[in-house]
């Protein structure tokens, strides 16, 4: 199997406190991974882990090693900013840029690493990006306006196509609508689906039944740990694991 | 009485006090502007536009001349130290704000915590120590720069450095501080480093930059005790060559404090006329941090 993501023996703790212990994972290209599991269980210790966002929190120590697309995240040669640019990011609560324009929100990644040469490169890249996130038709009148005139759900679309613009290999989603109203949800979870076509989507989420509607593979995770991964269709109907089971159906977490 | 007509009683009551109070806080700042603008303005215009330019008469003649000498030093001092002083801040506030590693977050805190002591040192000790140190080193610095005198336009530069770049450095650290960690992570997250991160918020924060710029720029053209013992004043324009920097400089503050209590009719005028341009700057830029901050 063609891995995006190889995960092996990570141990990660913060302030003397383990949070990951022993995390082994392969994620595939181009699927939809969810990561599920109940609050504390290390989830979003993980996804920040793939892009090192963790470096920027004090008192953290990571053991064991990550490859993203070939990249060793955790050589000690391996520049942090290389590896987010592999690696787009999408935060639990929308975080455009407030003041700054909708335009140059998507245009800062582009811009931060140089991928474009031409303004006439970058209006194409911004509008493919709004037009991946399902929002180039509801904005394309108003580039101008700063990023905080928009909705929740718009503002969350909005960093969604600021991640892409990017083009990274791999889109990381932390709880990405757990602060939207249910219609917002449901847009971004069409478009989370659509997106696999164009990169890796590592999503993870409390929310067992959002897993279920848009991951190809789920794993759940428990105090640290991968109690269970697999094929999204096997994990829900034949879960192997006690917890597992009590998690999916709704019995804790 | 009546329930009704007792709380009307109350509420009119309670209007009068808030009105008294109002106008007990407006009394103060209008006399203030009024006084100055009332003494000031006549001189400025009466004399203009010499008192722009020209030296102060002789003291007790019937002409008043001018605080053109006061103006440029003011303008000296303050732009040098701005220059100078406004990097140093935003990069120390930078560093406190954006450190990651342990030694840098320890230093960090370290700088913050001297720089507020600094905020609250009396602005006559600043200049005090200022003169010291320059004393201190004068005979060094002479063998360098022969012409070199601890009074001088550098002394002065420090000094005002000294007492402004902490209120700067405190408003944009305070600035880059109340950014939620998302936005900061968001920015990360696209693959800037620490350097593009920075400029990335500070630009995000620019109201707040431009707001602690303004007021640190009223803050040094208004003062007056750190330039005691080290521009220590002049009434006659230093010669512009390149001992320019090592020569006692004046400025309108100085001007305002030496000229008032001089005793001579004249001077005393251009004391008033000091005061009145001093506030007019102050004002206006007040008044162009409000528009800037409101523009956000």
């Amino acid at each position: 199997m063609d891995s995006v993501v190889q995960i092996r023996d990570l141990w990660v703790s913060i302030g003397g406190r383990s949070i990951l212990r022993g995390v082994n994972l392969e994620i595939p290209r181009n699927v939809v991974f969810a990561i599920m599991g109940p609050s504390g269980s290390g989830k979003s210790t993980l996804l920040r882990s793939l892009n090192r966002i963790l470096d920027l929190y004090e008192g953290v120590s990571v053991k064991g090693q990550i490859l993203i697309d070939g990249v060793d995240v955790y050589n000690s040669k391996t520049d942090p900013s290389e590896v987010r640019r592999l690696v787009g990011m999408v935060f639990q609560i929308p975080n455009p840029i407030p003041n700054m324009s909708i335009y140059d929100n998507v245009a800062l990644g582009p811009r931060i690493n140089k991928l474009v040469r031409s303004r006439w490169e970058l209006d194409n890249l911004v509008r493919w990006a709004l037009e991946k996130a399902y929002l180039w038709d509801e904005v394309k009148d108003r580039l101008h306006l700063p990023a905080s005139k928009l909705s929740g759900g718009q503002q969350q679309r909005l960093c969604i196509a600021r991640a892409l613009a990017m083009k990274p290999k791999v889109l990381l989603m932390d709880e990405p609508t757990s602060n939207l109203d249910p219609v917002a949800s449901a847009k971004i979870e069409e478009l989370i689906v659509e997106l696999k076509r164009d990169v890796t989507v590592v999503l993870v989420t409390h929310n067992s039944f959002q897993a279920s509607r848009v991951s190809d593979y789920v794993a759940f995770m428990y105090d640290g740990q991968i109690l269970e991964v697999g094929p999204t269709g096997q994990i829900f109907t034949r879960p192997k694991n006690k917890l597992t089971e009590k998690y999916i159906t709704g019995r804790f977490g | 009485m009546k329930p009704l007509m007792l709380r009307k009683i109350r509420s009119l009551t309670m209007l009068a006090l808030i009105s008294t109070a109002f106008a007990l806080t407006l009394l103060p700042v209008l006399s203030l502007i009024g006084t100055v603008v009332y003494n000031g303005m006549s001189v400025v215009f009466r004399n203009f536009p010499g008192i722009f330019f020209d030296i102060p008469a002789a003291p007790g003649s019937s002409e008043v001349g001018g605080i053109g000498p006061h103006l440029l030093g003011t303008m000296l001092l303050v732009a040098l130290a701005m220059a100078i002083g406004t990097p140093i801040s935003i990069l120390a506030a930078v560093f406190t704000a954006e450190a990651i590693k342990s030694w840098e977050r320890n230093l960090g805190r370290l700088t913050r915590l001297l720089t507020h002591m600094m905020i609250e040192f009396p602005t006559i000790v600043v200049g005090l120590a200022v003169y010291g140190l320059m004393t201190t080193l004068a005979p060094y610095i002479r063998a360098l720069i022969p012409g070199f005198r601890p009074f001088s336009l550098l002394s002065g530069v420090i000094a005002l450095i000294m007492v402004s770049a902490p209120y700067m450095y405190a408003q944009v650290e305070d600035g880059l501080k109340s950014i939620p960690q998302h936005i900061r992570e968001a920015v990360y997250s696209l693959g800037a480093g620490r350097v593009l991160t920075s400029y990335v918020l500070l630009r995000y924060l620019k109201s707040t930059v431009y707001a602690a710029i303004s007021i640190s720029l009223a803050r040094m053209i208004s003062e007056t005790a750190a330039l005691f013992f080290t521009a220590f004043g002049s009434n006659v324009y230093p010669p512009l060559d390149s001992n320019l920097l090592f020569r006692p400089v004046g400025s309108l503050t100085l001007a305002v404090y030496t000229l008032g209590l001089s005793g001579y009719e004249n001077w005393v005028e251009l004391s008033w006329a000091a005061s009145f341009i001093l506030l007019m700057l102050c004002l206006a830029l007040f008044a162009l941090s409000k528009v800037v901050i409101r523009g956000e």
